[in-house]
């Protein structure tokens, strides 16, 4: 049992927790949704973790935890704000690092509803296709396009002159 | 303003952090201690199987009392009661079960299983 979950953790948890980091826009939050999955995850079959080894049963996973999450902090009126001391993004090529570039671009993603954010992350960072997202998601594939570009129409005015 | 290309290049350049190296080992730690236990899961069959156990005891002790307050006669072992007994498997639970059947059926139901010619009854064991 103890290898497994390891190794699904292993296999998964970096994609999960970005995937949650994303969505929340807050460390300490992304790492509590990645706790919580985990733990359903452990606490089912031993049969499951096998099942569950699957990406996209974790993906749905770390995304109903991630949206609970969500609900419960609109409910107490309660508002995820950026890490100030842990960034939120990281440079592909970390020789290129502009801090400030970053900055106005974590701010800009920030201020995006989930959503949105959510539809940038799966398509620009898991480099998804609209089809494969909606398919993901279980939502129209339109519905998706107009989220992505509703996304870039934002950070385009967010980002104009700043970049 | 950047256009929607010059967007998605600078997204490009970018992707979420990773979590720390600290949250794999705290995660974990907890998942191991949640799991269940496969000693607690044979604990449970365990008790199903001795309630089980149990209420059988309990049952054939009912029976048997039962049996002995209604009471049967010898003439109702008949060679069709013994013949029930081995078609429903010749043992004791069903030489137990025909026995329950005569000592509590109401004296029409004996014709059910009494031969229409009289003839030597089988004995009971």
């Amino acid at each position: 049992m103890r290898q497994t979950v390891a190794e699904i953790y292993d296999a998964h948890a970096d994609q999960l927790y970005r995937y949650a980091l994303m969505l929340l826009a807050n460390h300490a939050a992304a790492e509590d949704a990645l706790h919580q999955v985990f733990i359903k995850l452990a606490q089912r079959d031993s049969d499951s973790p096998k099942i569950a080894a699957e990406g996209p049963y974790l993906k749905t996973a770390i995304r109903n935890e991630c949206y609970r999450m969500l609900q419960q902090h609109k409910r107490r009126k309660q508002h995820t704000h950026p890490d100030a001391a842990r960034a939120l993004l990281e440079q592909v090529e970390p020789a290129n690092e502009c801090p400030d570039k970053r900055e106005e671009l974590e701010n800009a993603l920030a201020k995006l509803p989930p959503e949105q954010r959510e539809v940038v992350h799966l398509k620009i960072f898991e480099e998804l296709t609209f089809r494969e997202i909606a398919e993901l998601l279980d939502i129209e594939q339109n519905t998706i396009a107009s989220r992505y570009r509703y996304a870039l129409d934002k950070l385009r005015h967010h980002l104009a002159g700043r970049l | 303003m950047p256009s929607d290309e010059q967007i998605e290049v600078i997204l490009g350049q970018y992707r979420p952090a990773p979590p720390s190296a600290e949250l794999r080992h705290r995660i974990l730690n907890a998942a191991i201690a949640q799991s269940p236990k496969p000693i607690f899961r044979w604990l449970a069959v365990a008790a199903v199987l001795a309630a089980c156990l149990t209420l059988d005891l309990a049952t054939q002790a009912v029976k048997q009392q039962t049996a002995s307050i209604l009471g049967y006669t010898k003439y109702q072992w008949t060679p069709q009661a013994e013949e029930m007994v081995a078609l429903i498997g010749n043992d004791t639970s069903a030489r137990d079960f025909i026995a329950m059947r005569l000592a509590t059926s109401d004296f029409s139901s004996f014709s059910l299983i009494r031969p229409a010619i009289p003839q030597t009854s089988g004995e009971l064991q």
